[in-house]
């Protein structure tokens, strides 16, 4: 056995080591159970840790986009602030607004964080380490992912404030109306893939990454990406906590470790959509050298900085803008996807691609980087166009004027 | 062992699901009502999970908890009078209520008690969705497509009645 291949191994051969040890003293099915627990408890403390790193990474990143330096005071390069930020929340009161309803008001973070915390149960962070291997896994997550938007608007409504009740609202049409194309871009992958469970779909692309897939991997990368930014509210589509309309929305009445959960359930739907999308279009643990599990996670990673580079980038939407989005440009792309998938599926065009080995592979990525280039250079012209009709100067002629604004 | 678990598991779940139905039914406010709503719908997603109905079980949550009750929920946020429901309907409508409620109660007991409900010697430990896949698509074709149908013309409906013209 190799060395590579003993790290690629290296949680399974863990797990069966605990087991063995426990069914010494154990009777079969407790030993189970209790290796089980562990997985959890270990799954659970990954999501801290995990929290604690993205947030060091989100605000650096962040950071340097908007020119500054980003935390650098406890720790070396600031490594230490969410441990410090941590423990400050820990410590603060915990304010209980007199006229909000109790109940709802305490059970609101625990609903939003439990079902976030549930999804990691089918994450396939290597062939060997996937906690739960449901048949039905994508449904799953799926299923648990509209669950949190139900916690957020307990807590609008619970906290008894026309601001956190208006960010509820947002909460829930928000979810109503992307929930569908999420599915909807979910659905060509379980086609090409042929099972919904996510440890096969990731074994299903031991071949070729599913975004390789001509046209319809990158059209639903691209949808599925979006609507689970928006679902998990993330900038752009933080309208339900938009501070500079509703100061903090849902969350506004919540301090100490209450706000403390909210966020922490945040960063790990981030984290859980950033790994699903890795799972769906990039082939999960698949990679070269590396153990499975690193790949994993580095994909995740890029697909998370990407989500904070979308964040600083652009400004959050509108109410109608974010509602034309979903129906009108989302949803009929990705039924017109599905149906592609279809045909593409039937043509058994990836297998005669896969067929010609790396050179197959190629050419995959030639055509879809074609379609790419052809996409953003007719979305150009219609962007022109559409200006020019309405009387508005281009972009490059109000270039000039803005530069010289500047100071 | 498995089995006592199983037997454990499965009246938890059948009380949740009896205790959430009654909280829709008794809550003063409607909010609550449907915070009730979500245990009930989801301790009998749990239920479907312990007849290892996987699929089922998914679509009960991402279907009834995940859409419905968040539609619900959107819909009592923006009526007026959101917070405080009297707490009983006027005197006829209590009355037919629950002539409504006790027929239906009759009809319900009367089709568990006659129909022939075949059992499996043992529950079926194996994932459902692609019989079910299967079977949607050759021998339940027509009801399924059918289904559709009734599903586009209500959404038709919805959009001739939404119209302002």
């Amino acid at each position: 056995m190799t060395i590579p291949s003993i790290l690629n191994d290296l949680i399974g051969q863990i797990g069966a080591l605990l087991r063995y040890l426990l069914g010494l003293i154990l009777p079969e099915g407790l030993a189970v159970a209790l290796v089980t627990l562990v997985g959890i408890g270990v799954a659970v403390t990954f999501v801290a840790l995990l929290v604690m790193s993205q947030i060091w990474a989100e605000r650096k990143v962040i950071a340097r986009i908007q020119d500054r330096v980003g935390p650098n005071r406890v720790g070396p390069f600031g490594l230490l602030q969410s441990v410090a930020d941590a423990l400050k929340l820990l410590t603060k009161e915990d304010i209980v607004p007199s006229n909000a309803d109790r109940l709802v008001f305490a059970l609101a973070p625990l609903v939003v964080l439990v079902p976030s915390l549930m999804i990691f149960a089918v994450l396939p962070f290597n062939w060997d380490a996937t906690i739960a291997r449901l048949d039905v896994g994508i449904l799953y997550v799926l299923a648990l992912a509209t669950l949190p938007t139900i916690g957020i608007v307990m807590a609008g409504w619970a906290s008894y404030n026309n601001y956190t009740l208006l960010g509820g609202m947002r909460a829930a049409a928000q979810l109503i109306s992307y929930e569908v194309p999420e599915v909807l871009s979910v659905l060509p992958i379980v086609l090409l893939a042929g099972t919904m469970s996510l440890w096969g779909i990731a074994s299903a692309q031991q071949g070729a990454w599913f975004i390789l897939a001509p046209i319809v991997g990158p059209v639903a990368f691209v949808l599925f990406f979006t609507a689970g930014i928006a679902e998990i509210n993330r900038s752009p589509f933080d309208l339900p906590e938009a501070e500079s309309e509703i100061i903090a929305g849902f969350h506004m009445e919540y301090s100490g470790m209450r706000f403390a959960l909210f966020f922490l359930a945040e960063y790990a739907n981030a984290f859980s959509v950033s790994a699903i999308a890795a799972t769906l279009f990039f082939g999960g643990w698949q990679g070269w050298i590396l153990p499975g599990y690193v790949w994993f996670v580095v994909k995740t990673y890029l697909l998370f900085l990407v989500m904070v580079w979308i964040r600083g980038t652009l400004p959050r939407l509108r109410y109608d803008q974010l509602m034309n989005l979903a129906w009108k440009i989302m949803l009929p792309l990705a039924l017109g996807n599905v149906l592609l998938a279809a045909l593409l599926k039937n043509a058994g065009l990836m297998e005669l691609a896969l067929s010609f080995g790396w050179l197959g592979m190629i050419v995959l990525l030639a055509i879809n980087l074609v379609v790419v280039v052809i996409l953003f250079a007719g979305y150009n012209r219609l962007f022109r166009a559409v200006r020019q009709s309405a009387g508005l100067p281009l972009l490059e002629a109000t270039q000039p004027a803005a530069q010289a604004a500047r100071p | 062992m498995t089995e006592a678990i199983a037997t454990i598991a499965f009246w938890v779940f059948a009380i949740t699901t009896v205790v959430g139905a009654l909280g829709v039914v008794l809550a003063k406010r409607v909010f609550h009502s449907a915070m009730f709503l979500v245990v009930a719908l989801g301790s009998t997603a749990a239920i479907y999970v312990l007849l290892s109905a996987d699929f089922l079980a998914t679509v009960q949550v991402l279907v009834y908890t995940g859409a419905i009750v968040i539609l619900v929920l959107f819909a009592i946020m923006l009526t007026p009078q959101s917070v405080e429901l009297p707490a009983f309907a006027p005197g006829g409508q209590q009355v037919g209520g629950a002539v409504v409620a006790l027929a239906l109660l009759a009809l319900v007991i009367a089709a568990i008690r006659t129909g022939p409900w075949p059992l499996a010697a043992q529950p079926l430990d194996q994932p459902t969705s692609f019989a079910i896949g299967q079977g949607f698509l050759t021998t339940f074709l027509f009801p399924f497509e059918l289904a559709s149908l009734v599903l586009l013309v209500a959404l038709i409906g919805a959009i001739l009645l939404a119209r302002e013209d």
